[in-house]
């Protein structure tokens, strides 16, 4: 299976979650920008093109959305591995959750999460707060070097 | 009536009778130093059996018969002595003598008045000695004082009691005693925690008779029949054929002479009926013989010892029960702090297992609104509101119960408040609530409160909006926020003239999710009120209310006042 490169890595297990995320992010034209890993070993393969993703393009997404509890290696142990990678620390991660336990904020901004947000049970907010998050890391934010540029920018 | 000198003129032998009846000594010595008279109590005291044998004994060879000491019991030197003063034609005056005698090595005190006796040309012709005895006196002395002495010891007795009863023993020796053991019973059997005397080299001699011969555990032993009567034994002078009966061979009898055992008294120690141990006294070599007054001493300092010993095993007991507790009381936490991390845990699924359904459910039932647009009649559009609604309560009950959950567990600041500046701003945190009704709102001087200012807030919070919700169904509703100061606390109290409640259902009132009105009357989660009690509780106060329906609510609460030299 050969993956190209998009600009958004959502990485999120509940198969509902994927779906509204995409709808939201559908709402602002950025769903042909995710692509979606199922939990944390899937993501670790697709940012190090490991596994399946052997043969992705080269290059690291603007920006990972990462929900904090995933079956096998966990948000927190994802953001851990991202961060303490030379290749990956530079790539933002927003951790998503339903959580607003406050050790997972706090343990979370310790291992250097660029964002954290609690995912509103209100699906207008959830979108609201999704199209924030798009518009900022996907296409206001400058991604740093290696990063895949936005389309159409590219002349 | 005739004088003594006119008696005595008439019948000299009267004086011989006086001199020998009496209970002072009296000596006369000649100008040379000789000792030409002596009474029978002088030889007695002076270590002679009859003042012939003092006599016999000669001027200066009379003097080597003892020794003079100085306070502390050792030889005295460069003194000169009453006799020598008197010799040169000066009366001495009563000076304390205190010597030993050299034939048994007992030591004496005696107050000694030498006076010359002059001839017809003022020279010294003779010298008078009279001498009075106070041993008895200094020996009591003497043993009170170790009394007292031990009895100190005895009174700061640390919970090592067997290191107490060591320096008691030690203390005895050599003042009350020239051997002190200290047994302990223990079960069945002795242990001796202490055998004192001055020679080291004497006590290990004793130590390896008793490893030859052990003492029997039966009737013969004093040990054995003072723990069985709890009554002290006295023996002023312990005789020979005692000492024949009790030695198991020739060997031993050679061996306990050698000890030269004089007199003893062993005396219980007890304490609460109990006998806990025996302490021992022997004179040997200083051949000095107990006394019942000695005895009495002796019992006085074993009940003593008994209670220094009861005490600190009863110390010992309470320190142990105190570890025990301790321990127990951090068994009991650990198995708390377990409790409260398995329910952490479980709020933390709560949190995300419950909330992430009622998210989907909210998210696709807005999906399906916008699929059907103008495809759903009014009744199927009303449902899909009615599920959207249900939802979003569901996730705000959510919500409510994981802060109040959390409130109890965080760590809680402790910080004077300004309780005015704080009810402003959340009157004015409440104007969207307010909107454009008519509410008079009366705020008191309120004093500062001691507690987490973030916690406070959400108290008047949840008190001011409970009261702004309640007055909402009326045109126009006033509100007050004053205090009182009552037995070093501020008492609180807001107070609407809104709604109010049935009070038969007042138990109901701060209970988690308890509501008194119906959703449709008044929206709310119940659990504001819950979420109140718990941070007054947290602050150490106490609150209540008093309502009747459609007459208003009033809510007290107490909280502590802020701390002195803080601002």
């Amino acid at each position: 299976v050969t993956t190209d490169l998009k600009r958004i890595l959502l990485v999120e297990d509940s198969k509902q979650d994927a779906e509204l995320t995409l709808e939201a992010l559908e709402e602002h034209h950025l769903a042909n920008e995710v692509v979606v890993c199922r939990d944390g070993a899937e993501a670790l393969d697709y940012l190090n093109r490991e596994g399946i993703f052997k043969l992705r393009a080269v290059g690291n997404p603007a920006v990972v959305l990462l929900d904090l509890k995933l079956p096998k290696v966990d948000g927190l142990q994802v953001l851990e591995r991202v961060k303490g990678d030379p290749e990956l620390k530079t790539i933002p991660v927003v951790m998503l959750t339903s959580s607003r336990e406050e050790q997972d904020l706090v343990r979370s901004y310790k291992l250097g999460v660029n964002a954290y947000v609690v995912k509103p049970v209100e699906f207008g907010s959830f979108v609201k707060a999704l199209k924030e998050l798009g518009l900022f890391w996907a296409v206001l934010n400058e991604p740093p070097p290696g990063s895949v540029p936005r389309r159409g920018s590219q002349g | 009536m005739k004088t003594l000198l006119a008696l005595i003129a008439e019948a000299p032998e009267k004086l011989q009778f006086i001199l020998d009846s009496l209970g002072d000594g009296v000596t006369v010595q000649d100008a040379s130093g000789r000792l030409i008279y002596a009474n029978p109590h002088a030889a007695r005291v002076l270590g002679f059996d009859s003042p012939g044998e003092l006599l016999d004994a000669g001027g200066s060879s009379a003097r080597e018969r003892f020794e003079l000491l100085d306070e502390s019991g050792k030889p005295l030197t460069g003194t000169r002595e009453p006799t020598e003063l008197a010799r040169g034609g000066q009366a001495s005056g009563w000076t304390l003598m205190h010597f030993r005698v050299r034939s048994t090595g007992e030591e004496r005190w005696s107050m000694l008045q030498a006076t010359p006796l002059l001839d017809a040309h003022g020279k010294v012709e003779r010298v008078l000695n009279v001498w009075h005895d106070v041993t008895e006196q200094r020996r009591a002395e003497i043993g009170a004082r170790f009394l007292a002495d031990a009895s100190i010891l005895l009174a700061s007795a640390t919970p090592d009691y067997a290191a107490t009863l060591s320096a008691v023993a030690k203390l005895a020796v050599p003042r009350f005693a020239d051997w002190c053991a200290v047994d302990l019973v223990e079960g069945e059997k002795f242990r001796r925690v202490e055998v004192a005397h001055v020679n080291p080299e004497k006590i290990r001699f004793a130590m390896e008779i008793e490893q030859r011969y052990p003492a029997p555990m039966d009737e013969n032993n004093a040990l054995v029949r003072i723990v069985r009567t709890g009554k002290g034994e006295m023996m002023s002078e312990i005789p020979e054929a005692l000492l024949v009966q009790s030695a198991r061979d020739p060997e031993h009898l050679r061996l306990i002479r050698e000890l030269a055992l004089a007199s003893y008294v062993a005396v219980p120690m007890a304490a609460r009926g109990k006998i806990l141990g025996v302490m021992t006294f022997v004179w040997a070599e200083s051949k000095r013989r107990y006394t019942q007054a000695d005895l009495k001493l002796a019992e006085d300092l074993g009940r003593r010892a008994g209670m220094a010993v009861d005490n600190a095993r009863l110390f010992e007991e309470v320190r142990a029960l105190n570890e025990t507790l301790d321990r127990r009381v951090a068994e009991r936490t650990a198995a708390l702090e377990d409790a409260n991390r398995e329910l952490e845990s479980f709020s933390y699924s709560v949190s995300h297992d419950l909330r992430a359904p009622l998210r989907h459910v909210n998210g696709f039932v807005e999906l399906l609104e916008k699929h059907a647009t103008g495809k759903l009649d009014e009744r199927s559009a009303h449902y899909l509101q009615t599920i959207r609604e249900a939802a979003t309560r569901a996730g705000q009950l959510v919500d409510d119960l994981l802060s109040f959950s959390r409130m109890g567990r965080s760590a809680m600041r402790s910080d004077p408040v300004k309780m005015e500046t704080l009810a402003k701003e959340v009157w004015t945190e409440l104007e969207p609530e307010r909107g454009d009704r008519e509410i008079a709102w009366e705020l008191g001087p309120l004093p500062p409160a001691q507690g987490d200012p973030a916690l406070l807030r959400l108290v008047l919070y949840n008190l001011l909006s409970n009261a702004v919700k309640f007055t909402s169904k009326q045109p126009s509703a006033r509100i007050e926020l004053g205090a009182v100061e009552k037995d070093g606390q501020t008492v609180y109290t807001v107070r609407d003239d809104g709604a109010g409640f049935d009070p038969a259902y007042m138990d109901k009132l701060f209970g988690v999710f308890q509501r008194l009105h119906s959703a449709e009357e008044f929206e709310g989660t119940g659990i504001g009120l819950a979420t109140v009690k718990r941070i007054i509780a947290r602050h150490g106060g106490r609150i209540w209310a008093e309502a009747e329906p459609g007459r208003g609510a009033a809510f007290h609460f107490t909280l502590p006042q802020a701390q002195e030299g803080t601002p």
